[in-house]
Parts: structure tokens; C-alpha cells; sequence
């Protein structure tokens, strides 16, 4: 039976592994772990080693950049694990029976960009911005996005924000072609048809986007925690 | 033995070991191939924990952590995705090393 590391070995292993730059606290329990075992197995082998001189022998087993190509590929593996569960997600309003509700955003805003005036325009732009500063106001309230201290100590909080975060963006670039003359003047639209289409789908699809930054995606975080991180105790609202 | 072969089949052992185990963590993976190898292979830790991220960011593999002690391990195990990528991979590495020993003994032909 192989002797287990003390606490104080555990503890000692984790600022190491801090020292070499492992700052996420999910990453540096696997890597823990690790070196704790490779450790254990080496004083069975040999008795008489000391702690510090096992650790040694371990660490050189990893190459010269230390962890730094494991956190990258973790990092990039989180990465692509948030963007498929983003595609799958969207990809959904593309198919029955989501599409119904996408379908129906987009065919009301053509109808709107296509017998509407200009300030019928002045209206959906208002709305989107609004709805989007609201949702972005209630996550900063409620979520954890906006709190430095979680979100740069846990790289599977850390990807989460890089990717859904950065979709923010997509309120503010939304292709609504109006003029602050529209504002007191009031002329019919004259959009070609490319245009009308263009501006429906992407309406549609960033209103399907609001909905989820603010309602859909923490709660796949929040799963994602409890299934995979529970050992964290991560507490998000 | 040629390290750069032994990476270029990493992801095919991995994902045999666990399919043979149902699910291990990062470093029994190693010592299981030491141990199948009769320490032939050796597989370094920087080489072993990039395939493991890079397989679960594919889908392959899925883990779970568990307390041991006084500390958390990480348990990976193959997807539904991995089972059938498992069956692939087995098939293409019997076809590469049929097809190398046709170029390295072609007198066996």
C-alpha cells in the first residue's frame, strides 16, 4: 500500500506548482495530483528519497517550458468545447422546432423593413440597444462575469467569459442603417431586398443571443460546474 | 525508442487503455503503458496531458473529479463519441503497420 503525501506535502505542492506559473486553480489540482502520485510511486520504489528530491526528479520529466504547453492545450480545449456548445446551440434555431421562433423574429422585422418608415427603424435600433444594456446590467447584478476574482482564478470560468463575453459585441454592430434625420423626419424605407433579409436574419439571430447570454449560457456554466468542478465549490448566481 | 513515433500514437493508446479500463486518470495512463510495454514506451507528462485536453476538447473523452485523500483526482473516460472514434483509430493503425512492414520487408509479400 503506497503512502499517501501529507497535507503539508499537498500544500507544498501547490505553491510549486504556482511558482511555475499554473494561476488557475482548476489546472493546478490536476497537475497536483500528478505529481503527487509520480512522487508516491517513486518513494515505494525508494523509501529513503526525500520529498524535495522526488519532486525534482518528477518536474524534470516535463519539458523545458514547464506547464505552459498543458495549460495551452487545456486552454484551447475549453476554447472549442464553449464554441461547439455556443454552434449547437445556435444551430438549433435553424432546424424545427426552433426555427419557428427564429423564422417568425425575422419575418416580422422584413415586414417592418420592408413597409415600415424611418422611424419604425429608429424604434428597433432604441429596443436592441436597450434590451442589450439591460442584459448586460442584469448579468453584472446577478453573474459572475464582471467579478475579476473568479473569473481569472478558474480557466473553465476563464474560457466561458473570453467567448461568450466577446459576443456582446455583436448588439452594438447590428446592421440598422439609420440616420439621425430619422428622427424628425419620417420618409418610407427603400431597402433592396438583400439588405432586408440580411438585416432580419442577423436581428433575429442577436435577439436569440440576448435571450441566452443572459438566460441560457450561465445555466450551461453552472451545469458544467456542478457535473465536472464540484471539488472548486464554486458558488455562482 | 523514436519519441516521435510513440506521439504520433498517443491519442490511438490512450483511447485504447481507456476503452480496456473504462476510466483512469493521467498518471496510471502512463505506468499502464510502462507496464504493458515492459517500460519499452515511456510517456512524458508533456506529452500525455496535451493529448488528454486535446481529446476531451474534441469530444472523445470526458472526466470527472473525485476526492482521494486530501487531495482531487481527475478521472477520464471515453464519450459515446469516443467509443466509436476507438474502432477508426484501431483500424487505421492495423493498416499503417501492415502497410509498413510491405515497405520495410517486401520479400514478406
Amino acid at each position: 500500500m503506497k503512502e499517501q503525501l501529507s497535507d503539508e506535502q499537498i500544500d507544498k505542492l501547490f505553491k510549486f506548482v504556482k511558482s511555475k506559473y499554473v494561476h488557475f486553480i482548476d489546472v493546478q489540482y490536476e497537475i497536483v495530483d500528478h505529481l503527487a502520485s509520480a512522487i508516491e510511486e517513486k518513494q515505494e520504489e525508494n523509501p529513503s528519497l526525500s520529498f524535495d528530491r522526488a519532486l525534482s526528479e518528477v518536474y524534470s520529466r516535463f519539458p523545458i517550458t514547464g506547464f505552459v504547453l498543458l495549460i495551452d492545450e487545456k486552454q484551447s480545449a475549453l476554447n472549442k468545447f464553449w464554441y461547439k456548445r455556443f454552434l449547437r446551440y445556435i444551430l438549433g434555431y435553424f432546424k424545427l422546432p426552433k426555427i419557428l421562433i427564429s423564422g417568425t423574429i425575422a419575418f416580422i422585422v422584413s415586414q417592418i423593413l420592408i413597409y415600415g418608415n424611418t422611424r419604425h427603424l429608429v424604434v428597433i435600433y432604441f429596443t436592441l440597444l436597450l434590451l442589450a444594456l439591460s442584459g448586460i446590467v442584469y448579468r453584472a447584478r446577478v453573474g459572475f462575469e464582471f467579478k475579476k476574482g473568479i473569473r481569472e482564478k478558474y480557466l473553465i470560468t476563464n474560457t466561458y467569459v473570453n467567448i461568450f463575453s466577446g459576443l456582446w459585441i455583436l448588439y452594438f454592430y447590428c446592421p440598422i442603417y439609420w440616420s439621425i434625420e430619422s428622427l424628425t423626419m419620417i420618409e418610407p424605407l427603400d431597402f433592396s431586398t438583400f439588405q432586408v433579409w440580411f438585416m432580419s436574419i442577423y436581428i433575429s439571430i442577436v435577439s436569440i443571443l440576448m435571450y441566452a447570454f443572459v438566460f441560457v449560457f450561465p445555466e450551461m456554466l453552472k451545469q458544467e460546474l456542478a457535473d465536472k468542478y464540484s471539488h472548486l465549490k464554486l458558488k455562482i448566481a | 525508442m523514436n519519441k516521435k513515433l510513440l506521439r504520433g500514437s498517443l491519442e490511438t493508446i490512450v483511447i485504447k487503455l481507456l476503452s480496456d479500463n473504462n476510466e483512469m486518470y493521467g498518471y496510471e495512463i502512463s505506468q499502464k503503458v510502462k507496464e504493458l510495454t515492459a517500460d519499452e514506451f515511456k510517456i512524458t507528462e508533456g506529452a500525455l496531458y496535451p493529448t488528454l485536453h486535446k481529446l476531451e476538447g474534441k469530444g472523445i473523452l470526458e472526466c470527472n473529479t473525485r476526492s482521494i485523500g486530501n487531495r482531487f483526482r481527475k478521472y477520464y473516460s471515453l464519450t459515446e463519441a469516443g467509443q466509436s472514434e476507438l474502432a477508426i483509430m484501431l483500424q487505421d493503425m492495423e493498416d499503417y503497420i501492415k502497410n509498413m512492414r510491405l515497405i520495410l520487408n517486401p520479400q514478406l509479400s
